[in-house]
């Protein structure tokens, strides 16, 4: 046994006491002292001496939702020299401490891309602590401050209706492209993979997000469509679940898709050109038809959807191929098969692309008919 | 073997695949760092086999009474020291990575010294516990935070945006000649059966450890190596991992739990981070204390019948710590730590120079007396 020593006793006990003087809190700020931010957009501004223009769109703090049950923002915006510099000066327009952690929006507006230097924006987002990786970065159109006001009728307090958009949970169609800060980052400064991002519209008080934009080297552009930001969330099985369209003589029926599964190849051949393979495996289900369907056609059916999406799948890749952009990351890919110093240099492998020959492979496997013959 | 002894071993893997090793490994991403796992790895599992067999061939005896018994005083107390320095060194960089990285993402508002007291306050006086309860201390935690651990690597694994051909671009790198920086980062995952030094006065009795446990710890090694290097690089990309201060930090920053309560992982990974710094800590200045221990005596100096000695060690452990939090920044830090590795590969060898030579003189002496 241990000998207790009572002066040990008080020792301890003044310990204690002393110990007590930690529970001060680590001089952390009271929740309602703070602004937390919902979204950030980046806008060029006109004055050329302070190029940045930063809006945010703050939650306005109530006690409980049935306080006040309509959503309820306050909207800042501010010039800067840098994206920093502006937010400073935004801090004295809102009484309170502004506070990142919770952001989720990132907004770039569709003129910040093309003008300004998109590394600028990377680095202020990525350096800060506080910024989540897993926000999600998008265009706005005509302008980031303008999306990022707007409040739709579907919108919720305290839940922003774009989050609805991407966090998938709520809305899972196949046009929406969801784009992480994280992976914007390595696809915009990684060689041989480009990022897309999707384009948020506004449309008679509702947004449209149905398009998206490749963000090529060298300030390229390509905006998609939805159909090709269709196709692009097919091939890369982002989407869960998607239609197509097969029209056939007279017949016209749709198929939808699921369970997609996509691989892709970039073989250099013997002569230094390049080939680009892509395999894609699907199932698919006729859910809807002009004419009545016998089941004993299915065979017939499969072939032709097997067409339809093959041409559809050409035809954007010829358009991705040919502008020379490349956010499949068929560059990756050939990065990945040669050991590193037996590959070709960039400049070839970017002119070998444009120039590649695709071979797309389809195996759809139709299952059905739905519940009519 | 004991399950305390795999404690040790790993404890010191899993507290530093987080902080400088990746991040000097990334810097040497594109000259040297896989081969350069390689070869640490299987010299580190040498390592691990020559200190484990020596160990078990003394059950209960730690280095301190192994070198008074064999080797001149001047020795003794200059190996000694020599030893304190580096396993001090070790416990503070941990302290120091992790304050920062703490104040940085956890509590930004707190300030540095208060950080730093605060974990200081529970580690100085945890590590003057005995030996068997700063093994208990490591298994109520280990046992805490594993499946937590397990669950973020599973996670990063089954991860949808997990891109593995940017793994694959690392690996075309396989044919660059390893460098030293790298090399020694690696191997220091490997040295936590160091502190058999004086955690063998728990192992009383003598363990066996043959080619299943060696194996057991490779298949351990390589998993955790390979997740160390190439988790990041299918997250972050290949071409500009370099230039990420947390690589790993950022990692588990872009996993997101869709279902979960908290939805970033970060925080989680936070916690089981700073669980795992402090006992890989008090690991390290609980050897250091008992290392202290054999060359001064503690009994010496009394007041009332209360051990002084202690108390000024952890005033100067105390002060060192916070006048070295005040000075280091993150850039000299990752400077201080590759020093450190480095001077590693000269410890390792003079240890087991040492080791040899005591093994060699008990057996004589054994010899003499039959």
């Amino acid at each position: 046994m241990i000998r207790k020593n009572p002066s040990l006793k008080k020792c301890q006990l003044i310990l204690f006491f002393l110990a007590l003087c930690f529970l001060s809190g680590c001089s952390f700020k009271e929740i309602e002292k703070s602004a937390f931010i919902a979204g950030i957009g980046i806008d060029p501004s006109e004055n050329s001496e302070r190029p940045y223009k930063v809006s945010l769109k703050i939650f306005n703090q109530t006690g409980t939702v049935k306080d006040n049950p309509e959503p309820s923002y306050i909207y800042v915006s501010e010039e800067g020299k840098s994206i920093t510099d502006a937010i400073r000066l935004l801090e004295t327009k809102v009484d309170k401490r502004l506070e990142f952690g919770h952001l989720k929006i990132i907004l770039l507006g569709e003129d910040a891309i093309k003008e300004l230097q998109i590394t600028d924006m990377l680095d202020f987002l990525m350096r800060r602590p506080d910024i989540q990786l897993i926000s999600w970065v998008m265009v706005g159109r005509p302008s980031a401050e303008k999306v990022l006001q707007m409040v739709p009728e579907t919108e919720t307090a305290a839940y922003p209706s774009l989050y609805n958009y991407f966090d998938l949970n709520a809305n899972e169609s196949p046009y929406i492209i969801t784009t992480y800060l994280f992976e914007f980052r390595r696809q915009f400064l990684e060689k041989g993979v480009e990022p897309v991002i999707p384009i948020i519209e506004i449309e008679q008080g509702q947004f449209v997000v149905d398009k998206a934009i490749v963000i090529g080297e060298n300030k390229t552009f390509l905006e998609l469509d939805s159909l090709d930001t269709k196709i692009f969330n097919i091939l890369l099985n982002r989407a869960v679940k998607a239609d197509l369209i097969v029209e056939h003589e007279d017949e016209l029926f749709m198929v939808e898709l699921d369970r997609f599964n996509m691989d892709y190849q970039a073989v250099e051949n013997a002569d230094g050109t390049v080939t680009l393979k892509i395999t894609f495996d699907a199932k698919g289900l006729i859910t809807e038809s002009k004419n009545p369907l016998d089941v004993e056609n299915l065979p017939k059916f499969t072939e032709w959807t097997e067409a339809k999406a093959t041409e559809d799948g050409k035809k954007f890749l010829s358009k991705l191929k040919e502008g020379g952009f490349d956010p499949i990351g068929f560059g990756l890919y050939y990065k990945g098969s040669k050991l590193h110093n037996e590959l070709m240099d960039y400049d070839e492998w970017k002119k070998q692309y444009k120039n590649a020959k695709i071979e797309f492979n389809i195996n759809l496997n139709l299952t059905g008919t739905g519940q009519l013959g | 073997m004991s399950r305390y002894y795999y404690y040790l071993v790993l404890v010191n893997m899993f507290a530093n695949i987080i902080t400088s090793v990746p991040v000097i490994l990334f810097q040497n991403r594109k000259d040297g760092a896989i081969i350069s796992m390689i070869l640490a790895m299987i010299v580190g599992l040498i390592c691990i086999t020559f200190f484990t067999k020596f160990f078990n061939s003394f059950p209960g005896k730690t280095l301190p009474d192994m070198l008074k018994q064999t080797m001149p005083k001047w020795f003794t107390v200059i190996f000694t020291f020599v030893l304190v320095i580096v396993w001090f060194v070790a416990g503070l960089i941990t302290l120091i990575t992790y304050t920062i990285l703490l104040i940085r993402f956890l509590t930004p508002e707190t300030s540095l010294v208060m950080g730093t007291i605060t974990i200081l306050l529970f580690v100085t006086f945890g590590c003057f516990m005995k030996a068997d309860k700063v093994l208990y201390t490591i298994e109520i935690i280990f046992i805490i935070t594993m499946p937590l651990i397990i669950f973020i690597f599973v996670k990063a694994y089954l991860d949808e945006h997990i891109e593995w051909l940017y793994i694959k671009v690392a690996f075309t790198h396989i044919n660059t000649f390893p460098q030293i920086i790298p090399f020694a980062a690696v191997l220091f995952l490997f040295l936590g059966v160091m502190n058999l030094i004086i955690f063998n006065q728990f192992f009383t009795v003598k363990q066996t450890f043959g080619w299943k446990q060696i194996s057991a710890l490779t298949l351990i090694g390589s998993g955790v190596l390979f997740t160390t290097y190439f988790i990041p690089v299918g997250f972050q990309g290949f071409e500009n991992i370099d230039t990420m201060m947390y690589p790993w930090i950022s990692t588990a920053d872009s996993m997101r739990m869709r279902y979960g309560v908290i939805e970033r992982v970060v925080f989680i990974f936070l916690l089981f981070y700073l669980a795992f710094s402090v006992i890989s800590l008090l690991i390290h200045w609980h050897v250091t204390i008992e290392l202290l221990k054999s060359v001064f005596n503690f009994n010496k100096l009394k007041v009332r019948g209360i051990q002084v000695i202690p108390f000024i060690i952890i005033t100067i452990f105390s002060l060192i710590t916070i006048i070295a939090v005040q000075f280091i920044n993150e850039l000299n830090l990752y400077f201080f730590t590759s020093y450190f590795f480095v001077s590693l590969l000269f410890l390792v060898p003079c240890l087991m120079l040492v080791l040899w030579i005591i093994k060699r003189r008990f057996k004589q002496h054994d010899k003499k007396e039959s």
